[in-house]
């Protein structure tokens, strides 16, 4: 046996889920392990929150229904929970900018105190800056943490979740640094590895995000939801590569009521935010103004169309965003040159099924808070109230139980799977990073953001080719385990393939678009039978897959089909 | 050779676990447009198989885990623009964990020591607080830095051995960042005097290679420096400082032989006599001080600075 770790719950995440999850387990008085893969409140994607939405919804009706309008109809294709969204919404008022706030969060003020916000419906702020907000949420989660000397593991890797009798009782982990595997006994876990992925070419999600969460929940026997519906940006930087999750937010402007504007590759304009009023998050309106242009050769998926803040007075970007700085190193006079642009994979809608009630999974002792759950978030504010009540839960059943037992024969087994690519890489062999970068190749020529059956069949061909061909001449450069990322790395090709498999797997069931989703092959929403969610789980070693339908509670579609390019959903 | 197309990085290799001293490898990558220190690092491994190990998670300075030395200067990766000839090494001031990766762990529990978070003396009321932008200043010319060290690793101070004390730029600015805050009451002087905030030598290096472009030294040392010159009375730097200010007050200038008495004693003073003698001989001190003209100007300044204070 490894060695073992006894704690009451565990927290698998450092963003604003699993940062919530672990303050709230400690002030409950229960004994809590937070691990994180890269560190806490620096990897992950809740640092790169950009905009703040300062809801109110207390004050009346309507505003509380354009709020459940924004998220569940502009940013969920009417998919979401929608008592959840009214929850997630009283939560950010009446907690979330509180205790932010009390915390040392600035939300950027003039000189008379008041909050700098987007003209017109008013209700974007910044902390202190767009494109900063997430980042400093982050640094004060960190801090207070740290502070308070909560049990924190960086650098370390979750590998499996451990099961006796259909429970989820721990976890095991490789301690990158040291590269130790070590098996942890908890009553609870909560898993917060967040909505977006590593998975494409072009992507948002950070290094260390390949669909680990996503991966040991499905080994473990979770079931899965609305995992085939990836967001995709329309406007982050085409170049440098580094520098792709630089997004250019479409959203309303800091003291302005002007968006920024996106241009074809003949000059030609073709969106801004204010063409839809109502839809404060355009972000699925921004791919489908886009498609046309790319179909007619004058833009790129990954290139050449444009975005521009030309007719804003450039003092509003100088003073009120993060990114300015970015495109000033490019040389970029935002008066009156535009910034090359390309989309990115960006957040999973779906993903581990979720009660949005209690955050708990299919699997006993399993909870997901934030992004990796199936309930379709994508704002820091309500990711930090799904870890605060994902907590709750499971702080409940952590003291209804007895230290579970460790399931030997599994560890022993796990052991065996994580110290396996510990191999010399022979002649021709391939480093992991290298098959990583092949599987994200396939993603993005395959399954981008205009999908059909044929190019599905292609991408599953392709990875399948990859495991065949690929996967069995990765080696490793030295065997040394200390911070041996390569080891890490292939680790992470084997959860890319089984969820990028999965992901082309439920996209095929879904036989509509909706939202981020797009199949050229059905070009509508088909909301008489596809107000469904795909549930898939593993069934052996074979996939099963069911559909089961959304409860619409206050409001719902008005057609029972609509074209999907000129809807404004 | 380089051409103007290519890159080439000569990138220093080492596991202390496994190997018996560094050693650099050299690869050529194809220079890109705008091309950063984190693309060819990337290249590296997933177009040249080259196994070097750095650390990186965000690419666009949100995380600050980057930081690595480009001939010579501590950068972030992502924020560094390539040039045809690097040389990468680790963060100096740090131990090497494996390549380009070093343990900043010492330097993360120094900030830690400080106690970075907000300590109020009112209890916290009600969002929003009534505070505007004015208040919060200070504050907020630290709020971007994202603790990614490379200041730190940027401080000759740091590297010489009779400073193992010093908390280092990056912790202070946390220490500053909080400090001063409209709101916070924490005991920041004892908590920057700890830190050994009067080792620090004013030599703008923590400014200069400041990724964000925070005014590191201005903006968040001097500002501690002041508060503890103000704030405590015993300690030696504070003292220091606060002679240093008089002198020039009254002079214009200082007069070591009396800054040297009234800072560390006649003991000391007596101690560095035949070091003055040489000074007094090549005419660098005077006996007493002497008031430098157009010392009107200079009181003039002091009183718009005190005022501003």
């Amino acid at each position: 046996m490894p060695r073992t770790i006894d704690t009451d719950v565990v927290v698998i995440g450092g963003g604003a889920a699993g940062a919530h999850a672990a303050l709230k387990v400690h002030a409950e008085g229960l004994k809590v392990l937070l691990i994180v893969k890269g560190f806490l409140g620096r990897s992950g994607c809740s640092i790169f929150a950009g905009n703040l939405q300062l809801v109110n919804t207390k004050v009346s009706a309507e505003e509380e229904e354009k709020w459940l309008t924004i998220r569940t109809k502009h940013m969920g294709g009417y998919l979401l929970e929608q008592d959840y969204v009214k929850r997630a919404n009283r939560f950010t008022e009446s907690e979330f900018y509180p205790e932010m706030e009390r915390r040392g969060l600035y939300i950027r003020r003039n000189a008379e105190g008041k909050f700098i916000k987007s003209e017109g419906r008013g209700t974007n702020v910044w902390a202190p800056l767009q494109g900063y907000s997430g980042t400093f949420v982050m640094e004060l989660l960190r801090k207070e943490i740290l502070n308070k000397r909560i049990p924190l593991l960086q650098e370390t890797m979750v590998t499996s979740l451990l099961l006796d009798e259909g429970k989820v009782v721990g976890v095991t982990l490789l301690d990158i640094l040291r590269g130790e595997f070590i098996a942890v006994r908890a009553k609870a876990v909560i898993v917060a590895t967040g909505p977006s992925n590593y998975l494409a070419t072009r992507s948002t999600g950070t290094r260390e995000q390949c669909a680990n969460g996503f991966a040991m929940a499905y080994r473990a026997g979770a079931q899965m939801q609305d995992i085939e519906i990836q967001w995709w940006h329309c406007s982050d930087i085409a170049w440098p590569k580094a520098w792709t999750r630089l997004h250019i937010y479409p959203n309303p402007m800091p003291a302005t009521k002007e968006t920024v504007r996106l241009y074809n590759s003949e000059g030609e304009m073709f969106f801004e935010q204010g063409m839809y009023p109502l839809a404060m998050q355009p972000y699925f309106l921004q791919l489908k103004h886009l498609y046309p242009h790319v179909k007619r050769g004058k833009a790129r998926w990954n290139g050449g169309y444009f975005a521009g803040y030309t007719h804003i007075d450039p003092s509003i970007m100088e003073q009120y965003s993060y990114q300015t700085q970015f495109l000033k190193a490019l040389g970029l006079d935002l008066s009156k040159d535009l910034i090359e642009c390309g989309i990115s994979w960006h957040m999973t809608l779906g993903g581990i099924r979720t009660n949005t009630e209690t955050m708990e999974t299919s699997l006993p002792g399993l909870y997901a808070a934030g992004g990796v759950g199936s309930h379709g978030v994508g704002t820091i504010t309500f990711v930090s109230y799904d870890g605060t009540l994902a907590a709750g839960g499971a702080c409940a059943r952590a003291r209804a139980m007895q230290p579970p037992r460790l399931p030997e024969e599994q560890i022993a087994r796990e052991e065996q799977r994580v110290m396996s690519p510990l191999k010399v890489r022979s002649g021709d062999g391939l480093l992991p990073a290298q098959v990583k970068k092949r599987i994200r190749e396939i993603m993005w020529e395959k399954m981008g953001y205009v999908k059909s059956e044929a190019k599905m069949e292609e991408a599953l061909g392709q990875l399948a080719e990859v495991r065949e061909k690929l996967v069995p001449r990765i080696g490793l450069d030295s065997l040394s385990r200390t911070w041996n990322y390569d080891w890490v790395d292939a680790l992470d090709v084997e959860d890319m393939l089984d969820i990028c498999e999965l992901t082309i797997h439920s996209a095929k069931v879904r036989q509509e678009s909706r939202g981020a989703f797009f199949r050229e092959d059905f070009p509508y929403i088909d909301n008489k039978n596809w107000l469904r969610h795909t549930v898939m789980s593993r069934d052996g070693n074979a996939l099963r897959i069911e559909t089961v339908p959304v409860e619409l509670k206050y409001i719902r579609p008005e057609s029972e089909r609509e074209d999907f390019l000129s809807a404004d959903y | 050779m380089t051409s103007g197309n290519t890159v080439s990085a000569k990138i220093f290799r080492y596991d202390p676990a496994a190997d018996k001293a560094p050693r650099y490898e050299t690869l050529e990558v194809p220079l890109e447009k705008e091309m950063r220190v984190l693309d060819v690092l990337d290249y590296a491994v997933e177009n040249a198989g080259v196994a070097v190990g750095y650390r990186w998670f965000c690419g666009v300075k949100r995380c600050g885990m980057c930081g690595v030395s480009v001939n010579g200067k501590p950068v972030l990766a992502c924020w560094e623009k390539a040039t045809p000839s690097m040389v990468i090494d680790p963060l100096p001031n740090m131990p090497v964990v494996r390549d380009l990766v070093v343990d900043r762990s010492a330097l993360e529990q120094a900030t830690l020591e400080m106690e970075p978070c907000l300590k109020r003396k009112e209890p916290y009321e009600s969002f929003p607080e009534p505070l505007t932008h004015r208040d919060f200043e200070d504050a907020y010319r630290l709020m971007t830095c994202i603790e990614c060290y490379v200041c730190t690793a940027a401080c000759p101070v740091l590297s010489d051995a009779n400073h193992r004390e010093f908390a280092g730029p990056a912790s202070l600015v946390q220490l500053a960042k909080v400090a001063l805050h409209p709101k916070d009451a924490g005991e920041r002087v004892a908590a920057a005097l700890k830190g050994d905030i009067y080792a620090c030598i004013s030599c703008y290096e923590c400014s200069n290679v400041c990724p964000v472009g925070i005014n590191v030294l201005e903006d968040a040392i001097e500002k501690l420096k002041r508060r503890c010159a103000a704030q405590s009375e015993s300690n030696p730097g504070a003292k220091h400082a606060r002679i240093f200010t008089d002198l020039i007050r009254k002079f214009g200038r200082i007069h070591p032989p009396t800054l040297m008495r009234q800072s560390k004693g006649l003991m000391q003073s007596v101690s560095k006599m035949s070091m003055a003698l040489a000074m007094y001989r090549k005419g660098k001190v005077q006996v007493r001080p002497q008031t430098v003209q157009g010392i009107e100007e200079v009181r003039k300044l002091f009183k718009a600075v005190e005022k501003d204070q």
